[in-house]
């Protein structure tokens, strides 16, 4: 049977009340809880704190040794308690016992930290330390606390059993019940105002919270129980959830006295139980050396990374300053530097004959494979070649496989007088240059087709071809032109024009034959031009272009020398 | 100078000195014009592809073609339909039939063309550098012709070996389970070399691309600059 227990004077109410049939407080937002009988609920409380009060000081000293003391050191404990042995050698003997359950981690940790100091991170270091002077501090204080509670625990125990036979001759009345909620507050730390100075006495500093563990520790405690505020309602005599001695029973956390999450009432107070979490001293370490690091994790800490970025873009700037500047004053400086025809190699001079023994009206296809951030230089490499071809009266057919290409192909046509009007056909946009390169090849094959297609938009000019030319800025694109149309026309001549980057993976193709010729870069395209062109416009740039290129060496020379040492140390770091 | 030359030369002085401000860091200026390039691709790209791919391959056929011509567009346009209902979280399974489809048609393409187009005739090139006839053609060149040769197989053999991850057929411990062996493991030592002299030759071929980029830019920026100053 479920009902509401009113927090203000602890009368039983229907679990659809609103407010107390007693008292008229209000009940809203208050959980009803599963009771059985009202008075029986009450025997059984008193029964239970009853069977409790008769061995106090062994549960007391269970909840020290984290539960697992066992029967016959519980006996030992309360002979010992009974003949008033001395208590310091008892709790001399606890810590030694406690020191023997550290985890064999912890303990490895320890030895090592105290061996090797770098050995082990700041946190750790912080860690066992704090641990040490935990053990250290409980072993003194812990002492001296014990008499004045052990004292106090005899006297309360002698009221106890006094107030125990009157509970058990008379029916539950209002005092008795005041006094078990006041074990109760006894038990979880919340001493009335008359015990909290001699509680508050027996501290150390470090017990309250100022050591590195406590401190962490209460920290994520906070945490998960969220806003303080939820926690003691009313506090007028009680003392705070800060300053309560609750170190006094940190080792007592798995033990649940009054059942965790219900309504503690008292006449003074209300305080809203925490729900009680089971967990061993070795999990409570771990938690709190995971904590420890997760907030040295996120403490702000000045990054020497950020610091050497906030520098690198002065270095950055500073360079490209520089190399602009040099660039600059060498187009000034050397504007006619003559590039030398002796660099005009086997694969350049295949193109330059081509050009020569093509006939006048001959058909050349461009294929404009290449992305605006190269139709500087792929100007400089196609503009001889298409000028030669225009003299001769090519006919040129175009086509793009790269969505600027449309446009790339018009800037460099019109950079040639009369180009523009050479072009026959524009066969546009394809998106993938394997699917264009086959399609067209396949058609201009003549091979067989499916009855009743639709009639091919773009196709090839009829008859054969006296050139293929693709303009390429990488090696991928211009291959897959290259693949399909040398198994589709084999008999037809390719030339490939290409930046200075795609050459090295291009030239295979012409030393197997595949390529009738190319041309690839500007120090290639500076050999054909003096062939080809009567105002050459490479001689302009080229000292530039060795500077810069010269600039690009030194700087990667500096790069090895200053920050390549740097490499392996780290790694041999990262290994140690 | 005409107002339309001055005005695309201003946008174009503007986007370069935004985009050289990467040179300080990330900032608004760079990003601006990185958005501006993009947007502006990307408008391009809609237009090309609904002008030039789904305009006369698609739209013509369906007004235009005969009634064969346009039972032959069901295909494409099935296709298509997978590919836009598979958006629908429910019916994302059908998108695989399209693109299944076109991955099919790729790859054959891909592997045709390499075999055809790459594989054998490089192959056929490294066999013909042994040619007896091609090595006396030219008496002066004979040694370097059969240097080359040599030089060619220990290259093709060795980069070869580099790429190839088997394991020892016989494990005699624990390493030799990671192990290569022992004639692939040395040819792959040789082979890094080759590797390395090509990526270095692509890497100077970057180099001297972007260099002639940034060259463009310069002598644009300083014809713009002339013309203005200079009124010509």
């Amino acid at each position: 049977m479920k009902k509401i227990i009113c927090p203000v004077c602890g009368e039983f109410n229907d679990p659809i009340a609103e407010q107390c049939q007693a008292c008229n407080a209000s009940l809203s937002g208050i959980d009803p809880i599963e009771v059985g009988d009202e008075t029986g609920l009450e025997e059984a409380k008193l029964e239970h704190f009853s069977q409790e009060e008769n061995d106090l000081p062994g549960l007391l000293h269970a909840l020290k040794h984290d539960g697992e003391m066992d029967a016959s050191e519980n006996d030992q404990m309360d002979q010992n308690l009974q003949e008033g042995s001395n208590l310091e050698d008892i709790f001399a003997e606890d810590l030694e016992e406690e020191e023997e359950k550290v985890p064999e981690w912890l303990n490895r940790i320890r030895q090592r930290a105290s061996e090797e100091p770098d050995s082990v991170g700041e946190v750790t270091q912080k860690i066992a330390t704090a641990l040490e002077n935990l053990a250290e501090e409980k072993s003194s204080d812990q002492h001296e606390d014990f008499k004045t509670w052990l004292e106090r625990v005899r006297s309360e125990e002698h009221s106890a059993e006094t107030e125990e036979e009157k509970t058990q001759e008379e029916p539950a009345s209002t005092e008795s019940e005041e006094d078990w909620l006041m074990k109760i507050r006894k038990a979880e730390g919340k001493f009335p105002e008359d015990d909290e100075a001699d509680q508050g006495e027996g501290l150390s500093e470090d017990q309250k919270g100022d050591s590195l563990l406590q401190w962490l520790v209460a920290l994520e405690e906070e945490r998960k129980q969220g806003p303080k505020g939820a926690e003691p309602l009313v506090e007028p005599g009680g003392l705070s959830e800060e300053t309560r001695p609750t170190e006094v029973f940190d080792e007592t956390e798995d033990v649940e006295l009054a059942g965790g999450g219900g309504l503690a009432e008292d006449s003074d107070s209300i305080y809203v139980e925490r729900p009680s979490v089971d967990i061993s001293r070795e999990e409570q370490l771990r938690a709190d050396y995971l904590s420890a690091v997760i907030m040295e994790e996120k403490k702000a800490q000045p990054s020497p990374e950020l610091k050497s970025k906030s520098k690198a873009w002065a270095v950055r700037l500073g360079i490209s300053l520089i190399l602009i500047a040099s660039l600059i004053l060498s187009m000034f400086l050397f504007p006619g530097a003559d590039p030398g025809l002796d660099r005009i190699q086997p694969h350049n001079r295949a193109v330059i004959s081509w050009l020569e023994d093509l006939p006048s009206d001959a058909s050349v296809l461009l294929v404009f494979d290449y992305q605006a951030g190269y139709a500087s230089e792929l100007t400089l490499v196609a503009q001889p070649v298409i000028a030669s071809m225009i003299e001769k009266n090519v006919e040129l057919t175009i086509l793009s496989s790269s969505p600027s290409g449309g446009l790339l192909s018009g800037r460099l046509l019109r950079k040639t007088p009369g180009a523009i009007d050479r072009v026959v056909m524009d066969l546009g946009y394809f998106p993938v240059g394997a699917y264009g390169a086959f399609n067209l090849a396949h058609q201009a094959q003549e091979g067989p087709m499916l009855a009743n297609l639709p009639e091919a938009v773009k196709t090839l000019p009829t008859g054969e071809l006296d050139g293929i030319l693709i303009l390429a800025d990488g090696a991928a694109g211009a291959r897959a032109w290259l693949e399909q149309f040398s198994i589709l026309l084999p008999t037809t001549p390719m030339h490939l024009l290409l930046t200075a980057q795609a050459g090295p993976m291009s030239l295979p193709y012409w030393e197997s034959g595949q390529l009738a010729g190319m041309i690839a870069g500007l120090s290639e395209a500076a050999g054909v031009e003096a062939v080809l062109s009567q105002n050459p416009v490479i001689p302009g740039l080229w000292r530039a272009h060795q500077v810069g290129l010269m600039f690009f060496i030194l700087l990667l020379l500096l790069a090895v020398i200053f920050f390549g040492k740097k490499q392996p140390k780290t790694n041999q770091e990262g290994n140690a | 100078m005409i107002l339309s030359e001055f005005a695309w030369g201003l946008v174009g002085f503007l986007l370069t000195v935004m985009i050289l401000s990467y040179l300080i860091g990330d900032n608004f200026f760079f990003r601006l014009a990185s958005n501006f390039f993009i947007g502006l691709t990307a408008a391009y790209l809609l237009v090309l592809i609904l002008h030039q791919i789904i305009g006369p391959y698609l739209v013509l056929p369906i007004v235009q073609g005969t009634w064969s011509q346009r039972l032959w567009m069901v295909i494409p346009l099935i296709l298509i339909s997978l590919i836009l209902i598979s958006q629908l979280p429910r019916f994302s399974r059908l998108g695989r039939i399209p693109l299944a489809f076109l991955l099919g048609i790729t790859a054959a393409l891909t592997v045709g063309g390499s075999v055809f187009g790459t594989l054998i005739p490089q192959f056929s090139a490294v066999v013909a550098a042994f040619d007896l006839q091609e090595w006396f053609m030219v008496p002066d060149q004979t040694w370097l012709k059969i240097l080359e040769a040599i030089v060619m197989l220990i290259g093709v053999i060795s980069t070869l070996s580099t790429f190839h991850f088997g394991r020892k057929l016989k494990i005699e411990d624990e390493e030799g389970e990671t192990q290569r062996p022992a004639i692939f493991e040395g040819m792959s030592k040789v082979g890094q070399v080759f590797i390395g002299v090509t990526l270095g030759a692509i890497f100077s071929g970057i180099f001297s691309s972007s260099l002639l980029a940034l060259l463009d830019r310069l002598v644009s920026i300083s014809e713009f600059m002339a013309h203005l100053f200079g009124g010509s």
